[in-house]
C-alpha cells in the first residue's frame, strides 16, 4: 500500500507503522477503507499526529464504513434466509393439510379432485363439439368437399346422420320425422347428385 | 453513502419515518428473495420479510461495529494466538 507522502518527517512513521501491522493493512475491509481519499488522509493524519482528536476521527470514519458493509451483508442474508424459511414452512404445511380440492385420489396419477369439477356455465361442452361435426370436416379431397357442399340443406343433414354418426334409414327417419323410405330416397339421390359433380367437374377439366 | 446508512440505522430505531426510508432501500433485495416462493404466497412472504427487517434492525446493536482501533486489536491478538 502506498500513501501519499506529502509530508517529509512523516514517512518514518508510515514506514514503521507499515511494518507493524502489515497483516492489518492487508486486511480487505481495510485495503477498501483506504482506497477512498478522504479515508487516507485521515488515517496519515492520524498516523502523523496521534492525537486523541484524530484518532476518534480515523476511529469513527472506519467504523461507518465498515458499518455499513456489514449491515448490508447482515440485511442481505438475513432476506435471504428468512424468504427459504418462509417458503419450507408454507410447502410443509400445504403437503401435511392440502385442500380437499387439491387432495390426490388414490394414487398420484389419478390427479386431484380439481381436475374432476365441471364448469356448467362454461361455453364449450365436448358433446356439442361431437355433434356439430359435419361430414365436411372429414374430408380431405377438395372436388368431393366442393361436391358434398353443392347439396341442399336437407340432402347434407342426412348424408351427415348417415355417414358420420352412421346411423340407419330408419333411425334417421325418426330424428327427422320422415319415413324410412324417403330418407332412403334422399341419400341416393344425394350420392348420385356427388357422382354427378366429380364426373362433371372432371370432365370439365 | 457511507455515513448516510450509519445515521439511518440509529435514526429508525426511534422514528418510524427513518424506518421506511431504511426498509425502501431494501426493497429491490426484498423484491428479488419473493421469486423463492410460490406465487400466491408473494405478498404474505413480502410482509413477513419487512416484519423481519424492522425487528433486526431494532435489535441491531450499531456501537458494537469495530472501529478501526478496535479491528486492529484484534488481528494483532489473532496474530498472537
Amino acid at each position: 500500500m502506498e500513501f501519499n507522502m506529502t509530508e517529509g518527517y512523516c514517512t518514518d512513521a508510515l514506514q514503521k507503522f507499515k511494518l507493524d501491522n502489515e497483516e492489518f493493512l492487508k486486511n480487505n475491509i481495510v485495503l477498501s477503507f483506504l482506497k477512498n481519499k478522504d479515508h487516507e488522509d485521515l488515517f496519515v493524519t492520524a498516523i502523523c499526529n496521534p492525537t486523541i482528536e484524530n484518532e476518534k476521527k480515523l476511529d469513527n470514519a472506519f467504523r461507518k464504513f465498515y458499518f455499513h458493509i456489514r449491515f448490508i451483508s447482515f440485511i442481505s442474508t438475513a432476506i435471504y434466509f428468512n424468504a427459504v424459511n418462509f417458503d419450507k414452512k408454507h410447502r410443509k404445511i400445504q403437503q401435511r393439510h392440502p385442500l380437499t380440492v387439491d387432495r390426490p385420489l388414490g394414487n398420484d396419477e389419478d390427479g386431484t379432485f380439481k381436475d374432476l369439477i365441471t364448469d356448467e356455465k362454461a361455453q364449450i361442452h365436448i358433446d356439442h363439439i361431437i355433434q356439430k361435426e359435419s361430414i365436411l370436416d372429414y374430408l380431405e379431397d377438395p372436388q368431393l368437399c366442393s361436391a358434398v357442399e353443392k347439396l341442399t340443406e336437407k340432402q347434407k343433414e342426412i348424408i351427415n346422420l348417415a355417414f358420420v354418426n352412421g346411423l340407419s334409414d330408419t333411425q334417421i327417419g325418426k330424428i327427422l320425422n320422415k319415413s324410412q323410405q324417403s330418407v332412403s330416397k334422399t341419400r341416393k339421390k344425394a350420392i348420385q347428385n356427388i357422382i354427378q359433380s366429380l364426373k362433371g367437374g372432371k370432365n370439365s377439366k | 453513502m457511507t455515513v448516510f446508512l450509519y445515521e439511518l440505522v440509529k435514526e429508525s430505531q426511534e422514528s418510524k419515518h427513518a424506518m421506511q426510508s431504511l426498509i425502501d432501500l431494501f426493497e429491490p433485495k426484498l423484491k428479488k428473495s419473493l421469486s423463492l416462493t410460490s406465487y400466491e404466497n408473494r405478498e404474505d412472504l413480502a410482509q413477513e420479510l419487512k416484519y423481519t427487517l424492522i425487528k433486526y434492525i431494532h435489535g441491531y446493536q450499531v456501537e458494537e461495529t469495530p472501529g478501526f482501533y478496535d479491528l486492529k486489536r484484534k488481528i494483532e491478538n489473532k496474530r498472537a494466538m
